[in-house]
């Protein structure tokens, strides 16, 4: 119950305060309680005290596995799982706990991957095996139908299919009815905040609340707020599966609804700005706005704009995406760069759709089916509803590979003479073999997902796993183009870089000295003078420079090993530069490296230089250098950029800014990710973020809260923010 | 041409205050001026200097090695490298040797092509953007023919070439560069001659005198005063110079740069003395006021990049204190 304490009636923008003030509560509660979060915030409220569920094992080993186990365990969870009802929000529910969490071993141990394990550890590979969702749903399959309408389907399909997929379809029915019942409880519960509150504003909300979501247990969305409350739903069920994050189109989504609204006079824009923060409020889903259709033409609408005012009115994490191509609206591009300067929290990031999609057609598709691929996640390309892809879950660790061609160099440099032609060699033929490897291991993963892991939530928005009785990770979709990753990028580049710099052209030091104080970790007797010479010669970034030879060269080949052959199953690779926020755990298994990094340090960031690239630190430089590495097949290496908020003073920020935006993508650029935060305040928030609960920083593909990161990862941001 | 050589402290490129758009500015060595409140020390001597962080030493005593006019030391008691400035002659021997920034050589001598193939990475924005390169100092004209040669090699390349001049030399000598240029700024600090001298070593005659003439050209100007407090912060000061420089028919506006107290460290590493110590950045509200004063003139008055009039029309009281702000983009540096 809400105590009516004001004498006018609550408005939107009270509501919203609340709303946002309980989310920070919420946050503070999460952080106490489960402790720091390198990632992104999800959304989540924290579980009441006292909840308790067990997962129902089918597996001698205690955890579950299969359509079957996953769908029991799923509708057993949302039998409990808490309801959630906040008289101020246009939309019902939260979600609070991962069913994933619950099982006592991840990967389904009757198939076995130890004959790959040795190769993946040698070239700290992240293998993808087990990887659930990070490929895109189809919103616009369940708006439609609604959830009656997908159980009707499923129903349908069973009958059309027989028996022999009945474990499949009745998985899929199970979680259905999870759904529904778990909707039809927020329903008692908002019937029940509404019988005691008092406020005459809240108490209608709640009343119309109780009706959207009486509808919603079978109905398809109606209106602007149906819709909001259903991708709520499936946003919220499908992260309580298995996490899944993958946004959508949303202007395009809720465009249809939000005129028939207006034309109705159903709602004003202030209503529609209020639910559609509401929507934003629910969880940060990776939503896209602008950007061509598949004829080409902009998707920019007026909705599009109320998407970027609902989000900065929230001033919470946020991860909308602009669409950045020829014909968007110069209006909406120009309102996201404002919205970047001026609030400083991070977003909107911006997608280059002609890199993306000129590069997604060299794998043979046409430009229409190219431009419905989108940014549904940190960097995940997909096509929602058909395409398969395990984006950003797959990374071949470069310096890892590095490392191990070095330490084999300088094993055989009694025979062989040591060089960088040497090492070039070596490096080419272990990333060889971790691109080998990691192709096999994603032949393995989908040929035992559907048993491990399947994809119940996300086949009931696709074209194809519902209609044939076949997960999306086992034949369901119609496109398997698989994200293969590189990371460390800068951190090899500038090791080949400062390698043949200080040793082969300017001799100041030798393969025997630079190994010796590599094995010390420059540590030893003038370590630390060596670390600095390797340190300061010609860097990724820099411009014309060694390391920009380097990175492109290293792209190049990594592209090259990729595009050169399918995965043994005959499976389509698509590479990509991308750490995602794992650079702290990559660098922690890898020793230190030539240009001058400590062993276990973080490897680099993404496709970015390492920080202390230039002196100026030009991001024109950085963009340039970015754009020249780009793989160029349809999925990204994003470029982030960390700017200073003096920038954001000058009038001309916008324009620069832009610029820098627009020719970063007329150069083949594909994702800019921007931060513009204050050095001081970053420096007074890493030393006490309790003072600071509401910054927000965005940390690779996604934004956060600065005081939910672990020290280790905060400290990470601030030194890629600050000078190194 | 191409192979003319000059000595560049610094080429940094994204610049929004140097002129329209995107720009790269090559600041050349050597002033013939000498600004009291002037920010960028390291830039007025023509040859090669020596910048000293102490703090940044790890006492590898490389530096010691490699001097061999004995202007290092390593101290017996504290293990601390000293420092010789009356024994050094700027040979740069022991930078080179010093990679932990302790010991920093400015300046470094490059060809106008070396210049045009740094200054060309950024072509596509200063496309997108309308801007170009900026020639800067120290003041560009001490090196004529290098600057010359750089501008003539800029536009030759479809490259906007603006030029950043203090007009302080005989026409005759000047004239040729400022022809080249797209675009000329030049500043005018004072109109007393007297205190023109006092701030800035020398008279203000010759200034004025090719700033008339420069007007005469049809070139694009943009005319700059740093707002220095305590040498031209009033409005009687600005107002006069904004009455001056309104007859020039190709004037594009007037801008006033705010003091910023920002090359106290620089000095310390140079062995300088600062002169400015205890002046502190003019207050947005008095940056205001003088542009108002300059207004009144009848022309275009930006404070450090912003038009005024757009400031006031949009209800933004913002007040931009950038024009001798460091690189805006963080942890880079």
């Amino acid at each position: 119950m809400t105590t009516a304490t004001l004498s006018q009636p609550l408005s939107y923008s009270d509501r919203l305060e609340r709303l946002k003030q309980t989310k920070l509560r919420q946050t503070r509660q999460k952080r106490d309680r489960n402790g720091y979060m390198d990632r992104d915030d999800h959304g989540t409220a924290p579980l009441p005290d006292g909840f308790s569920w067990s997962p129902i094992a089918n597996h001698s080993n205690g955890s579950f596995y299969r359509s079957k186990g996953w769908a029991a365990n799923f509708k057993s969870l949302m039998e409990v799982h808490p309801v959630y009802v906040d008289a101020n929000d246009a939309l019902a529910g939260r979600w609070m706990v991962y069913l994933s969490s619950y099982r006592r071993c991840g990967w389904f141990p009757d198939a076995d991957f130890s004959h790959l394990k040795p190769e993946q550890e040698l070239y700290g590979i992240l293998s993808g095996i087990g990887a659930q969702q990070h490929f895109g749903p189809d919103y616009r399959i369940g708006l439609a139908l609604g959830w009656g309408g997908l159980l009707a389907k499923v129903r349908r399909c069973h009958q059309d299919h027989g028996l022999d997929k009945s474990e499949f379809y009745e998985a899929e029915q199970d979680v259905i009815v999870g759904v529904q019942d778990w909707i039809r409880r927020t329903v008692a519960a908002i019937n029940e905040a509404e019988s005691v509150e008092t406020d005459p504003t809240l108490k209608a909300n709640l009343h119309e609340m109780a009706a959207v979501n009486e509808w919603l247990v079978d109905g398809p969305p109606r209106t602007l707020r149906e819709a909001c409350q259903w991708l709520a739903w499936y946003c919220m069920v499908s992260r309580i599966y298995n996490g899944d994050g993958a946004g959508g189109q949303l202007d395009e989504l809720l465009r249809p609804y939000y005129e028939r609204d207006i034309a109705a006079g159903r709602i004003d824009d202030e209503e529609a700005i209020f639910t559609l923060a509401c929507l934003l409020l629910n969880d940060p889903h990776y939503h896209q706005i602008g950007g061509p259709g598949a004829d080409g033409r902009d998707m920019t609408s007026l909705i599009s704009f109320l998407i970027v005012e609902a989000g900065r009115r929230l001033g919470i994490p946020c991860n909308l995406t602009i669409r950045v191509h020829d014909g968007l609206d110069p209006d909406l591009f120009n309102l996201g760069v404002r919205t970047l300067l001026e609030d400083k929290k991070g977003w909107p990031r911006f997608s280059g759709e002609k890199g993306l999609t000129e590069g997604f057609m060299r794998n043979g598709y046409s430009e229409a089916l190219a431009r419905e691929r989108i940014a549904v996640g940190c960097h995940w390309m997909a096509i929602p509803g058909r395409e398969y892809t395990v984006n950003d879950c797959v990374k071949i660790n470069a310096a890892k590979v590095f490392e191990v061609a070095f330490k084999e160099m300088m094993r055989e440099s009694e025979t062989v003479v040591p060089s960088v032609s040497r090492l070039w060699s070596l490096f080419a033929e272990h990333l060889r073999r971790a691109v080998l490897c990691t192709a096999k291991g994603l032949d393995f993963h989908l040929a035992h997902q559907k048993d491990n892991a399947p994809e119940l939530l996300i086949n009931l928005l696709c074209d194809g796993p519902i209609e044939r009785g076949l997960d999306a990770s086992a034949g369901g979709v119609d496109m398997y183009n698989l994200c293969v990753d590189g990371s460390a990028l800068a951190t090899v580049a500038d090791s080949f870089a400062a390698l043949e710099q200080r040793i082969e052209r300017e001799r100041k030091l030798s393969w025997a000295e630079v190994a010796r104080h590599l094995s010390e970790d420059y540590r030893g007797e003038g370590g630390e003078r060596v670390r600095l010479m390797l340190r300061s010669g010609e860097r990724y970034g820099q411009g014309t420079s060694l390391g920009d030879d380097c990175a492109i060269r290293i792209s190049e080949l990594f592209t090259g090993l990729i595009r050169a052959n399918l995965t043994p199953e005959g499976r389509l690779m698509i590479p990509g530069w991308f750490s995602w926020s794992s650079t702290i755990p990559m660098g922690r298994v890898v020793g230190a490296t030539p240009n001058g990094r400590h062993a276990g340090a973080p490897i680099s960031h993404g496709a970015n230089p390492d920080p202390g690239f230039r002196k100026d630190a030009a991001p024109t430089a950085m963009a340039h250098a970015i754009a020249a590495i780009q793989p160029g097949y349809g999925n990204t290496a994003p470029m982030q950029l960390e700017l200073d908020p003096g920038l954001a003073r000058d009038r001309g920020a916008v324009d620069a800014l832009g610029c820098l935006i627009k020719t970063h993508f007329d150069e083949g650029g594909t994702l800019i990710n921007v931060n513009i935060l204050d050095a001081d305040q970053l420096r007074a928030a890493h030393k006490d973020p309790d003072a600071f609960p509401d910054l927000v920083v965005r940390v690779t593909g996604f934004t956060a809260y600065f005081a939910s990161l672990s020290p280790e990862f905060r400290q990470l941001v601030v030194d890629r923010l600050i000078e190194a | 041409m191409n192979n003319k050589v000059g000595t560049i402290t610094e080429i940094q490129r994204f610049c929004l205050h140097d002129g329209p758009g995107i720009r790269t500015t090559v600041f050349l060595k050597g002033c013939n001026m000498r600004c009291v409140w002037c920010h960028n020390p390291e830039t007025l001597r023509p040859t090669f200097d020596i910048l000293v962080q102490p703090t940044k030493c790890i006492r590898c005593g490389a530096c010691v090695e490699e001097c061999t006019h004995g202007a290092r030391k390593i101290d017996e008691h504290t293990g601390d490298i000293a420092y010789r400035t009356d024994y050094c002659v700027s040979c740069g021997a022991c930078a080179e040797s010093c990679y932990s920034s302790a010991i920093v050589r400015v300046g470094r001598n490059l060809s106008v092509s070396e210049v045009l193939l740094e200054v060309a990475e950024d072509r596509a924005y200063y496309d997108r953007s309308g801007g170009g390169v900026t020639i800067s100092g120290g003041e560009p004209t001490c090196q004529l023919e290098f600057t010359v040669a750089l501008l003539r090699a800029c536009r030759g390349h479809g490259l906007h070439a603006a030029l950043e001049t203090n007009l302080y030399a005989p026409w005759d000598r000047v004239e040729i560069a400022l022809r080249e240029a797209d675009l000329v700024m030049f500043d005018i600090k004072l109109m007393s001659q007297v205190r023109h001298r006092e701030a800035t070593g020398v008279s203000n005659t010759r200034i004025l005198h090719n700033a008339t003439r420069l007007s005469q050209l049809g070139t694009p100007l943009i005319v700059r005063t740093p707002v220095v407090p305590g040498y031209n912060d009033t409005p009687l000061e600005i107002g006069k110079i904004a009455r001056y420089i309104s007859r020039f028919p190709s004037l594009l506006y007037y801008e006033l740069l705010p003091f910023h107290p920002l090359g106290t460290s620089k000095y310390e590493s140079l062995g300088m003395p600062y002169l400015m110590g205890g002046v502190h950045e003019p207050s947005p509200d008095s940056m205001r006021a003088l542009a108002d004063s300059a207004r009144e003139a009848g022309i275009a008055v930006k404070i450090a990049g912003l038009i005024d009039g757009q400031v006031q029309a949009s209800g933004d009281d913002n007040d931009n204190g950038n024009a001798f702000a460091a690189p805006f983009l963080l942890g880079q540096t």
